[in-house]
């Protein structure tokens, strides 16, 4: 079957005609002429040149097959194998059953139901190949049409409905490629129709497919369920955790809500009107990481009662900072301004800084090993070609380090260049502060980086604020990557990338008499922000959903809160699973995928998997291929035209 | 590059010279100067006595007879014979107006070049000339006259004249019979179109007149053998009529009728006693002078 990418482009071939009406124009007409009297000139036919007529409508044929071959390669026409052209008479007839094995369908006795009600269906059906395709959030199972059923009857008693969510999307397509081209086809589909799984993007269904729903009788009970929980930081040894609790129900309830770990055991009562969503908020103690659940009473649905989480202490940041002279002042004022602003604990963060200085004697592969973060205040001139590498290894294997210059920052950017850890080339001093000059302020942060996050709108206003007043200028290069930049475009910040690890590198240093940056509001944030944007804290705990783990090498089947390689994992069903609304399968569902066209790749008896290719050819390439031809013999044509009309004698002026 | 006289006659020469005083001087000097003067000398006078020869006469008038009689020289006195009118007819109707790739000018404008020349020759001879210039009714009509200004005064009729509308030819020489009141030359300038049958008879009652007539015909080129290598849609420009043809398809026929047309003409003409010429307005004027000449020269 011949299918358009875009067929309205087919509007086109209207245009068609103007060749036509061109040709008509241009062909030879009659030249009108004043004669002195026509009484000799008898009424004759026009004349009639075979060859020129010939070429004429040579050219009008090719003109007409450019202009169709361009308008129809832009319609994108696409060869299909023929949907469902069953023969007259043809005795073959397909039924596939479609069963939607998401979480939803667990709810109540649905699940038994959906089973008797396929089983009826299979028992009384015509059909003389049955085959099945069960879904949840991609296709679980998928059996080809044949005439033996007890495949069929051995999913149905196994088979168990999974804790994803539902995408009857690819089910669909999956199953009209299943089916026969010739057969009379029959679509089954087994479902809840729940509207979160149903209003997504649906392929549609060949016109002549027969459409079944079947919908297991919905449960009446009520249904309470965990939409959410979340766990925020109190002081060094709690934590707050808040579960969101949704009343599905019709009616208002009054639920239990428990929280339950090894160790512990919390509940409280919740009242919630009819489809509320309400808010319960336990304080535990936080000494070492336990995996809890919040969890409800039995109701219809059990499967959104329990939410797995983990209560751990929050993540330390180890910062080491390189202090190998206490008596430059620079450096010390740079080390208290960082660790004030690294210390300060926050409701809110749920990670925690610990600074620690190292003396010059310190500074050494084994110690750093245990850094998470290394700054280096003021204190770069003061490392030795040994600690240079030391500090190249430690970069190499993913860590971060932060430098800062102090007055010996030409030999601190120069080491910096020799090291090959930085491309940009070190140029000098900007500003002074003997003499008393308009400060320098930041013009642009690179948008990125996480700094743009923090900075961005309104919270940007006092960090373009900041006044600079000397800096080292740097000939940036394209290996480093500027993070905050001055108005002039010059490097306030750059990110250098050494192996796996990244240094950062300030272009002032953090003390009064360079900037009064650690003087203002943005300080505490950048400080924060610049630590985290190399060491992502984000990375010790990772929340999925059930279906979106099944991309993972080893994908979770159930919900549960677990360790793996130092992480916390959360695995939860997906809470749009407890929603009720159904859709409409009397009309507005059939009509739905029996009006959307099919897509591509959705081809019946392709037999092919989601995502395969189906049997199809583009056309717009040959299309392409024949327009150019026509071009050519056109031109060639038109050129020998025009010189037989320059040979013919000239026409005098039409009256 | 020296102009040969012929050049003076050529009407793609003569078309570029607006005013029609300076191109009928141009071209009745170009022409009588090519010819043998002895060969016109002495037209339009009668012999009237003899005197005695004066010296430093001109040779040409001595009786060479009487001197070899009489051994005396005497010379011819000629009296100027009475001046004769010339009476010019031209067709200025919307056929005239026809000028094809190959003819210099319009077939209207050609007859008035003729007219032109001829009549500054006549002039010249000291004979009245007249005008008639007609389309469905005269448009032009200037008495006989030799007096100074006459020819300026014809030569502005020609000037004013524009093919317009349908010839009626029949008025036209009912109305001129009453103007003539006395003996002349009649040249008629038409295509005559159409007319073949009608013409020759009325131009016969001139004749009755004792009025010499000379019938000169113009025709443009095209209308001898259709050469258009098109379809044409063909207007007649006097009755606005069209037909759609093809000329390779009928300039066969076209060719035979058109010869027909004036085979007809010629034999009626003969008929009629009226000297008939036809013109193509690519033909040297000579060729009318020439014609005009003859005439004048039988009628002196």
């Amino acid at each position: 079957m011949l299918n358009f990418g875009n067929s309205l482009f087919l509007f086109a071939l209207a245009g068609l005609a103007v060749p036509i009406l061109l040709h008509l124009i241009n062909r030879e007409l009659a030249v009108s002429l004043k004669f002195p009297s026509i009484r000799f000139i008898d009424r004759s036919q026009l004349p009639r040149r075979e060859k020129r007529k010939l070429r004429d409508l040579l050219l009008l044929a090719l003109r007409l097959l450019l202009f169709a071959a361009i308008v129809l390669a832009f319609a994108k026409p696409v060869w299909v194998t023929p949907l469902t052209t069953v023969a007259e008479g043809t005795t073959l007839e397909q039924t596939i059953y479609l069963v939607d094995a998401s979480s939803s369908m667990a709810r109540g006795n649905q699940w038994q139901a959906a089973k008797s009600a396929l089983r009826n269906d299979l028992a009384n059906t015509d059909a003389a190949e049955v085959g099945l395709v069960a879904y949840a959030d991609r296709v679980l199972i998928q059996m080809s049409p044949s005439t033996d059923p007890d495949p069929i009857e051995n999913f149905i008693q196994e088979i168990q409905p999974s804790y994803s969510a539902g995408n009857p999307g690819t089910a669909i397509e999956t199953a009209v490629r299943l089916f026969n081209p010739e057969a009379k086809s029959r679509l089954v589909i087994v479902s809840d129709f729940q509207e979160t799984d149903w209003q997504r993007d649906l392929p549609g269904v060949p016109e002549d497919m027969d459409l079944v729903f079947l919908r297991p009788e919905e449960s009446e009970a009520p249904n309470i369920g965990i939409a959410n929980v979340n766990t925020v930081p109190v002081g060094k040894n709690q934590a707050r955790v808040l579960v969101m609790v949704r009343n599905h129900s019709t009616e208002a309830q009054t639920v239990p809500v428990t929280l339950n770990s090894e160790s512990d055991f919390q509940e409280k009562l919740l009242n919630l009107s009819a489809g509320q969503l309400g808010n319960v908020t336990f304080t535990v103690d936080v000494e070492e990481p336990r995996a809890m659940s919040a969890n409800l009473p039995a109701d219809s649905y059990n499967r959104d009662n329990s939410w797995h989480f983990w209560i751990a202490p929050p993540p330390v940041v180890r910062v080491y900072a390189f202090l190998p002279n206490l008596d430059e002042p620079q450096a010390v004022n740079a080390f208290y301004f960082f660790q004030t602003a690294l210390e300060v604990e926050s409701d809110s963060d749920w990670v925690r800084f610990e600074v620690t200085a190292l003396d010059r004697g310190f500074f050494e592969r084994s110690l750093l090993e245990e850094a998470d973060v290394l700054v280096i205040p003021a204190a770069g001139a003061f490392l030795r070609d040994g600690q240079w590498d030391d500090l190249k290894a430690y970069l190499d294997q993913g860590r971060t380090a932060i430098m800062l210059p102090g007055e010996s920052f030409p030999r601190q950017f120069r080491s910096l260049e020799r090291s090959g850890m930085m491309a940009s080339r070190f140029l000098g001093l900007a500003g002074n502060t003997n003499e008393r000059q308009t400060p320098y302020h930041f013009g642009s942060i690179n948008p990125s980086s996480r700094l743009s996050q923090t900075f961005a709108d309104a919270a940007s206003k006092d960090l373009f604020l900041v006044n600079v007043y000397k800096y080292v200028r740097l000939q940036k290069s394209d290996l480093d990557t500027t993070l905050i930049a001055f108005e002039n475009g010059e490097p306030a910040l750059i990110s250098l990338a050494v192996g796996q690890g990244t240094l950062y590198a300030s272009t002032f240093a953090f003390d009064t008499s360079w900037t009064d940056l650690p003087l203002r509001n943005s300080f505490l944030p950048l400080v924060r922000e610049l630590v985290q944007e190399g060491f992502n804290t984000d990375r010790l705990r990772r929340q999925f959903f059930i279906e979106e783990t099944q991309s993972l090498p080893e994908p979770v089947v159930e919900p549960s809160a677990f360790e793996l390689d130092g992480q916390f994992w959360e695995v939860n069903m997906n809470p749009s699973e407890s929603i009720a609304g159904t859709v409409d399968t009397d009309r507005w569902l059939p009509a739905l995928l029996s009006q959307k066209p099919l897509y591509a790749n959705a081809v019946p008896g392709a037999g092919t998997l989601p995502g395969d290719s189906g049997p199809k050819t583009e056309f717009w390439p040959w299309l392409l291929m024949i327009a150019l031809i026509c071009i050519l013999l056109e031109s060639l044509l038109t050129g020998i035209k025009d010189t037989a009309q320059s040979s013919s004698l000239g026409r005098p002026n039409p009256v | 590059m020296a102009v040969a006289y012929k050049d003076f006659l050529d009407p793609a020469h003569l078309t570029r010279i607006e005013n029609y005083s300076l191109m009928a001087k141009t071209a009745v000097e170009g022409f009588l100067s090519g010819m043998h003067r002895s060969v016109f000398h002495g037209f339009g006078t009668e012999f009237l006595q003899y005197r005695n020869y004066v010296p430093g006469e001109d040779l040409k008038y001595l009786d060479w007879k009487v001197y070899a009689k009489r051994d005396e020289l005497v010379t011819k006195v000629y009296q100027e014979e009475t001046s004769m009118n010339c009476y010019f007819v031209v067709d200025a109707s919307a056929s005239h107006h026809y000028q094809g790739e190959r003819a210099a000018c319009t077939k209207l404008r050609y007859a008035c070049m003729i007219a032109a020349s001829l009549a500054y020759l006549a002039t010249r001879q000291g004979d009245n000339i007249s005008l008639f210039a007609y389309q469905d009714t005269i448009v032009e009509a200037l008495e006989p006259g030799h007096r100074t200004g006459q020819l300026h005064r014809f030569l502005q009729a020609l000037t004013r004249l524009q093919p317009e509308g349908q010839a009626n030819h029949e008025r036209l020489l009912k109305s001129m019979t009453h103007h003539m009141r006395s003996r002349g030359l009649v040249v008629y300038l038409s295509d005559m179109l159409e007319a073949e049958e009608t013409l020759p008879r009325m131009l016969q009652n001139l004749r009755f007149q004792h009025c010499d007539v000379l019938a000169l015909q113009i025709l443009d080129p095209d209308e001898r053998d259709l050469p258009h290598g098109y379809p044409v849609r063909y207007i007649d420009s006097e009755t606005e009529k069209e037909v759609v043809a093809s000329a390779d398809a009928v300039r066969g026929e076209y060719e035979k009728s058109m010869d027909q047309f004036m085979d007809d003409l010629k034999n009626g003409y003969r008929r009629a006693q009226v000297d008939y010429k036809p013109l193509i307005t690519t033909d040297h004027l000579g060729h009318a002078l020439s014609q005009y000449l003859h005439h004048r020269e039988s009628l002196a």
